[in-house]
C-alpha cells in the first residue's frame, strides 16, 4: 500500500486525491512536465504537493537554488529542476505547486513548469535512458511511456548529488 | 528558552539580521580607521551609510550596510537551521541559521564568521573572472 502523501496543498482534506490507496506501489511515478518534457521519479520520494510562497533567496546561490522558503516550522529549500537539467531557469509564479521530496537525507522541494502528479508506468515500457551526451542523460535511470507518453526517469540522489557537485565548483 | 538580542540592519536591498553580542560597535559611514568590508558574497551596499564593527582574529573590521535598522529579541527556538543541500551547496557558514519575522524568512549571520571566510570567497571570484 502505499503511504498517505499525496496531498494537493495545505487545505486538501481528500484522503485518497490521486485514487491510489489500495493499489499496488510498483509503477507509481510522480510526474513533473520541463521545457516540454516529461519527468518522473518513484512516487514514495514525493511527500507534498504544495503551493509556493515567496521564496527568500541566499546570498551567492548558483541559479539552480533559487531560494528558501518557510513551510510546516522547518525552511526548505527549493531547486530549480530546469536548471539541473538543462541550465534553464523555471519561470514560477506566485502559487505555482511544488512538491517536496524526500530521498535519503535531502528533504527539499522541486521546482518545475508543470505537475502532473502520480502516473503508473507499466514495467513492459521501460527502455534503458538515451546514451550520454546531454546533461539530463546522466541523471536518468530510464526511460518509459504511458498512455500519455514518454516519461523520463529521474534519479533524485543522483539530481542531488549532482546539485552539490555543482554548489561545491561555485 | 533564552532570548537572543538581534540586529536588524539592510545590505544590498535585503533585511538581514546578526547577534547583537557578535557585534562590537556601528559605525557611521568612513567614521572608523578600521577596514570596511563593501563587497562580500552578502553582496555590496548601496550607501554603506553604516558599518557593523566586529573583532576578528586580525583586529577590528567593518562590514558596511546600507542602514541598520534596529533591534529585536527573538529565542533560541525561533532560529531555524539553513537546510543542509543549501548549505553544503553555499558553504557559508557566517550564514547561520533564518529567522521568520514580519512574515519573511531573514538571514541571520556570524559578521565575524563571514570576515573569516571573505579571503577565499574573493580568491573564488578572481579565479570565475580569470576563467
Amino acid at each position: 500500500m502505499l503511504p498517505y502523501w499525496a496531498r494537493m496543498d495545505d487545505s486538501t482534506t481528500a484522503e485518497d486525491p490521486w485514487g491510489i490507496l489500495g493499489q499496488e506501489e510498483d509503477g507509481w511515478f510522480f510526474c513533473l512536465r520541463m521545457l516540454g518534457e516529461r519527468y518522473a521519479f518513484e512516487a514514495a520520494l514525493a511527500l507534498e504537493v504544495i503551493r509556493l510562497g515567496p521564496l527568500t533567496r541566499l546570498p551567492a546561490a548558483p541559479s539552480f537554488l533559487p531560494g528558501v522558503f518557510h513551510h510546516r516550522g522547518e525552511v526548505l529549500a527549493a531547486l530549480d529542476l530546469g536548471q539541473l537539467i538543462a541550465d534553464h531557469a523555471t519561470s514560477l509564479a506566485h502559487g505555482s505547486r511544488t512538491v517536496i521530496v524526500q530521498t535519503g537525507a535531502w528533504k527539499l522541494a522541486l521546482l518545475a513548469e508543470g505537475i502532473e502528479g502520480l502516473i503508473r508506468i507499466p514495467e513492459e515500457s521501460f527502455e534503458p535512458p538515451p546514451s550520454l551526451g546531454s546533461p539530463a542523460a546522466a541523471l536518468l535511470t530510464r526511460v518509459g511511456r504511458d498512455p500519455k507518453g514518454h516519461v523520463s526517469i529521474l534519479d533524485l540522489e543522483r539530481l542531488i548529488e549532482s546539485a552539490r557537485l555543482r554548489g561545491v565548483r561555485a | 528558552m533564552s532570548p537572543r538580542a538581534l540586529l536588524l540592519f539592510e545590505l544590498d536591498g535585503r533585511k538581514m539580521a546578526a547577534r547583537v553580542e557578535g557585534i562590537r560597535r556601528i559605525a557611521a559611514g568612513g567614521g572608523t580607521d578600521a577596514p570596511w568590508t563593501l563587497q562580500s558574497p552578502l553582496g555590496a551596499p548601496r550607501s554603506a551609510a553604516h558599518g557593523l564593527v566586529v573583532e576578528t582574529p586580525g583586529g577590528e573590521k567593518v562590514l558596511g550596510v546600507d542602514r541598520v535598522l534596529g533591534q529585536r529579541t527573538i529565542t533560541a527556538a525561533e532560529v531555524l537551521p539553513v537546510p543542509p543541500i543549501a548549505a553544503e551547496v553555499l558553504g557559508l557558514k557566517g550564514l547561520c541559521g533564518l529567522v521568520p519575522l514580519d512574515g519573511e524568512l531573514t538571514l541571520l549571520l556570524d559578521v565575524s564568521v563571514l570576515f573569516s571566510e571573505l579571503e577565499t570567497w574573493a580568491a573564488d571570484r578572481r579565479l570565475e573572472g580569470e576563467a
